[in-house]
């Protein structure tokens, strides 16, 4: 008995200690050290063209909206929003209790100049990534002479109001991302209003520290963002270099299918299009209609049973750019009988890539489509080999080289319009290769349908026409994953949404 | 009668046992109603909330409430898996590779599927998959913390009776009554006291031993002493005056022995080992027994009455040596507390193993030393230090229950003191220091007029031979109060010069001579001369009323007759 009151005396006086030492001990600086797969070029809202840097900015910067439960939208900067019944123009209240993070109160003063200082930049992709909604505001056509927007107006320093020229379904989603975010320039440095402040720490590596006048804090006191190539990511993961590692959707990481000690996913729905652009361009080889048929067609056959099983589990192989149930879908009947319709140009398609052999390009490591295409008697010229990102994206945005582009895109929310930004007219990430005069049409077509009715027999145009068409062979869809140390990290919930990227959901443990 | 087993399985491991049996038939029976409650409550919340808002969904072509409904069934319901079939085909699916409409698997351990066909669309099917537990987990971890909490008590209090009884029980079966020291402090503390009772019951019985020795010694004694007053009574016709004097004086003397040790004996024979409280008691109560005691009558009673107990004893190979000198050494304090001291000392040298104890006795005009030396094994050097402190004395089994502490407290509450005094020789020395009792000098010259009032016709034949020099000084002789008393209230009486002798036992039924000084008034003239100065009535009534006392002994040294 004296034993057990000494081991309950001991065990209560190490508890004590402990919850003491813990109590007066200072506060341990958290941190979580994130991998990315690739590198995420510019973190300037406006120039904002890769997923990653998506992901990233949304820590530091925030928009008037966001997305909220079900797909809603939600206040962020702005408080509230009043639409006009001829749906032209939105009138934003802005909480101006939101700080940027050198202490300046935010306000919509700080939204107009954001923006039209963002179209002043040489964009980094094919369009300014700021054009998908901004061609859409009142006095745009005159900004290159004014250098201001006429449609977008400081009330004061609380309101704002934004007019478009057309009625504007999409206008609240559109004005969520983070390059619509307002920010500061303080010299060659960008200030916001989300909860942590980027900074540069060496090559590919930054450091985000809290923003002291945020609203929202998160559990990590600063968190580090460097590349880790895919191929790496899962050892990374086990050796401790990294907590986290972010868009896990594209690298080989076994952890998310196996059981494996201290490691966990966390997954959700579908968040990017696994896509291979055929470069349309005026003479080139994809600007003959028949052979992007035949091409979309040559591939989908056997595709199910073709694919790699590590990619498979976590990858929806589906040629419609729509997700089931998602306005503007087509039957998957419907859709095969139009990809059907390119078989009969298989064979004059082979033979006219034994003249003209393709360019591939891909920045994926051993890119297992290209041995598939030349099983399927594809012929690729000699230099289609892995090219780097940097490369790749030159390529795509700016000398089109490529016949063929092997990439992803963001899969965006709910409504079909979301495909515009790659497929539009002035989408953010479109690229000549890929646009198509049909599907921009129907596209822009459909930004002022307002019937729900309406938009889903109208996008089921714009379905057929993307099969028929074939600004790119759509592999299918893959789903949003995050992996990381369960024994660090701690996510609040199981299911991920497609564009949560934000560091706020994470706590350590 | 029951074994100690089934004592403990009656009274504790039964009941408790039932107590922790019904405790767990109660919580599994809540956690069964909890997860059947709960699971009742997730699929009524899949079925009505969740299908609903993906069967609108899928009616609105609207993509973002599916998933809302998905993430609502794996976060709020505790479905780990939602799938849409369209036929064998997979239409939505989380998490990913998990299962495929072409592949449904099977329900696992506390896993329930459950279908859905979303009213109004026939080729779809909603498949969830449940975790059962999924609300009741936090009771069902309760219900396990409470029975591991339960398992942990009911292996405590078992570990405890078997500890019990393995330390508690066997001990005092098996130790109680033996030297060997028992490891927990109140048993052992037990096993002290009735180890100490059993020996004071065995000392007990030793020394009731010894006073029936005593007692036989002291009635063997006194009819010694009656058989010669017998043959005195015969034979004094026919002695001389002197020798009849001397016969008498002794006769006397061994009365008062006989009855001094028949006294002895039967105080010894009252006495009990005294606590510290109740011994202070004592001793306030002995010190108002205070009388006058000759040391050296006491201390020759003492060794001899020690000798007789040594015969007994058959322990007379111990030699008793006195070296006594001195006589009429007097000091007030009681004399039995004073005895029983002196037989204390004696009896720890008997117990030292000596075999030779000596008695001294030296004085000067304030102290009375008794010094008592043996040959035994001494002091042992550890408990020197503490020896007069209380709890060295160790109540011994022949004394008469007082230690060394009791007699240092004693002899102090009398002036006195005990000393051990520390030698290089083999054995101890014990000095007894006591107030030596003084009467000043009695101051007489060729005037002087002496008047002697006693019974006893030897005591004025002394006066006669003490005077029979100082022809001047005139004797007065009275045998009785009457005729005292009268000449002494005579008109013509004149106290100048005058000194009264006075006895106090004037014969039976007659007035006291310590009386009859008080009422006639003449204590400042007059001495009471008295054999009884040991009775502490005595001493106390001329103390109150301050009258001089002389035992009869002495009065012939303290004349002091100036020419």
């Amino acid at each position: 008995m004296k034993k057990i009151a000494w081991v309950i005396t001991v065990v209560v006086m190490l508890t004590g200690g402990f919850v003491l030492t813990k109590s007066l001990k200072p506060a341990e600086k958290k941190v979580l050290k994130v991998g990315y797969p690739g590198y995420w070029n510019d973190l300037i809202p406006s120039l904002q063209h890769t997923a990653f840097a998506d992901a990233i900015m949304y820590n530091q910067y925030e928009a008037l909206v966001g997305e909220g439960e079900g797909g809603t939208i939600a206040p962020v900067a702005a408080k509230s929003w009043k639409i006009s019944e001829d749906k032209k123009t939105i009138i934003f209240k802005i909480n101006t209790d939101q700080k940027f993070s050198d202490g300046t109160r935010l306000s919509a003063k700080h939204f107009k100049d954001s923006w039209e200082y963002g179209l002043s930049l040489d964009p980094k992709s094919a369009n300014s990534s700021l054009l998908d909604a901004m061609y859409k505001i009142k006095g745009f056509d005159d900004y290159k002479k004014t250098g201001r927007l006429s449609g977008v107006t400081v009330v004061n320093d609380e309101t704002l109001k934004v007019e478009f020229k057309k009625p504007f379904r999409m206008a609240l989603s559109y004005l969520s991302g983070t390059r619509m975010a307002a920010f500061i320039k303080q010299g060659d440095q960008y200030l916001g209003t989300g909860p942590y402040v980027i900074n540069p720490d060496g090559e590919k590596k930054i450091r985000l520290v809290r923003n002291p006048h945020s609203s929202i804090q998160g559990d990590f006191d600063e968190v580090t963002v460097e590349v880790i190539k895919t191929e790496l990511a899962e050892d990374a993961l086990k050796s401790g270099k990294i907590d986290l590692y972010a868009f896990a959707e594209i690298a080989n990481i076994k952890v998310c299918y196996e059981e494996t000690k201290n490691l966990d996913c966390q997954s959700g729905s579908e968040s990017r299009h696994i896509i291979m652009k055929l470069n349309g361009m005026k003479n080139r080889f994809f600007s003959n209609p028949k052979y992007r048929k035949a091409f979309q067609y040559l591939l989908s056959v056997d595709l199910e049973e073709s694919y790699p099983v590590d990619q498979k589990f976590k990858t929806r192989i589906d040629p419609q750019i729509y997700l089931p149930f998602q306005a503007g879908r087509i039957d998957n009947d419907e859709a095969q009988k139009i990809v059907d319709e390119g078989k009969e140009y298989v064979d004059e398609f082979l033979e006219a890539t034994k003249k003209n052999p393709l360019f591939l390009a891909s920045s994926t490591k051993n890119p297992w489509f290209k041995d598939w295409l030349i099983k399927k008697g594809v012929h690729l010229t000699k230099n289609s080999i892995r090219i780097p990102g940097k490369r790749v994206y030159e390529m795509n945005y700016k000398t089109y080289e490529p016949d063929l582009l092997f990439s992803y895109s963001s899969v965006s929310n709910g409504d079909p319009d979301g495909i515009y930004h790659a497929l539009g007219r002035n989408g953010a990430i479109t690229t000549p290769m890929m646009q198509r005069e049909g599907v921009m049409n129907l596209l822009e077509e459909g930004r002022g349908l307002y019937n729900l009715e309406d938009i889903n027999t109208h996008y089921k145009k714009v379905s057929r026409s993307a099969l028929d068409e074939v600004p790119f062979f759509h592999f299918g869809f893959l789903k949003t994953v995050v992996a990381y140390r369960s024994d660090r990290v701690k996510i609040k919930k199981k299911y991920k949404h497609r564009d949560d990227n934000r560091f706020i959901a994470y706590e350590a443990l | 009668m029951i074994s100690l087993e089934n004592w403990f399985y009656k009274k504790s491991k039964k009941p408790l046992l039932i107590a922790a049996g019904f405790i767990v038939v109660v919580q599994c029976c809540f956690v069964a109603f909890v997860i059947y409650q709960t699971n009742h409550s997730q699929i009524d919340g899949i079925k009505n909330v969740v299908s609903n808002i993906a069967t609108l969904g899928i009616e609105q072509s609207n993509r973002n409430l599916i998933e809302s409904a998905a993430e609502a069934a794996v976060e709020q319901f505790g479905v780990s898996t939602v799938l849409i079939c369209n036929g064998s085909e997979t239409e939505f699916s989380f998490p990913f590779g998990s299962t495929r409409c072409d592949a449904l698997k099977g329900e696992a351990l506390f896993e329930k599927l459950i279908k859905v066909p979303p009213s109004g669309f026939e080729k779809y099917q909603i498949y969830y998959y449940t975790d059962i537990l999924h609300e009741a987990r936090p009771f069902i971890w309760m219900a396990v913390f409470s029975f591991l909490f339960i398992l942990i008590v009911l292996s405590i209090i078992f570990w405890v009776q078997n500890s019990f009884k393995k330390e508690i029980i066997s001990p005092i079966g098996e130790q109680l009554l033996s030297d060997k020291p028992i490891n927990i402090v109140e048993l052992e503390n037990l096993r002290k006291s009735i180890s100490e009772k059993a020996s004071a019951i065995e000392a007990k019985a030793k020394a009731s031993v010894i006073m029936n020795h005593k007692k036989s010694l002291s009635h063997n004694i006194r009819s010694k002493v009656q058989t010669l007053k017998g043959v005195y009574t015969d034979i004094k016709g026919s002695i001389s005056e002197n020798d009849r004097e001397v016969m008498e004086s002794l006769i006397k003397s061994f009365s008062s022995m006989t009855d001094k040790l028949s006294h002895y004996v039967s105080k010894e024979n009252q006495q009990e080992y005294l606590t510290e409280e109740s011994f202070f008691e004592a001793m306030k109560v002995s010190n108002e027994q205070k009388a006058l005691v000759d040391i050296v009558s006491l201390v020759q009673s003492s060794l001899e009455l020690k000798e007789k107990e040594l015969t007994s004893l058959k322990k007379s190979q111990i030699k008793i040596e006195t070296n006594i000198e001195e006589s009429n050494l007097f000091a007030l304090l009681p004399e039995l507390e004073l005895y029983s001291i002196i037989s204390n000392v004696l009896n720890n040298s008997i117990e030292a193993d000596c075999t030779k104890i000596n008695i001294g006795l030296t004085t000067d005009e304030s102290s009375i030393r008794i010094t008592i030396v043996d040959n035994g094994t001494g002091v042992p050097n550890n408990i020197k230090s503490n020896l007069f402190n209380l709890g060295e004395t160790k109540g011994k089994a022949e004394g008469t229950g007082y230690g060394l502490f009791h007699a240092k407290e004693f002899l102090k509450s009398w002036g006195g003191s005990i000393e051990f005094i520390d030698s290089k020789e083999k054995g101890s020395v014990f000095e007894i220091q006591l107030p030596h009792w003084i009467h000043p000098q009695i101051q007489l010259n060729e005037d002087s007029i002496i008047a002697v009032l006693d019974d006893d016709e030897v005591v004025h034949q002394n006066w006669k031979r003490i005077l029979s020099k100082q022809k001047s000084i005139e004797l007065k002789k009275f045998t009785d109060g009457d005729s005292f008393s009268k000449w002494v209230t005579a008109p013509e009486a004149n106290f100048d010069g005058l000194t009264c002798f006075v006895d106090n036992d004037l014969g039976e039924g007659k007035t006291t001579g310590s009386a009859l000084i008080k009422s006639l008034g003449i204590k400042h003239v007059s001495s009471l001369v008295t054999n009884r100065y040991d009775d502490p009535t005595l001493i106390n009534y001329c103390d109150t009323h301050k009258i001089d006392l002389i035992p009869k002994s002495l009065v012939g040294d303290l004349l002091r007759i100036e020419s």
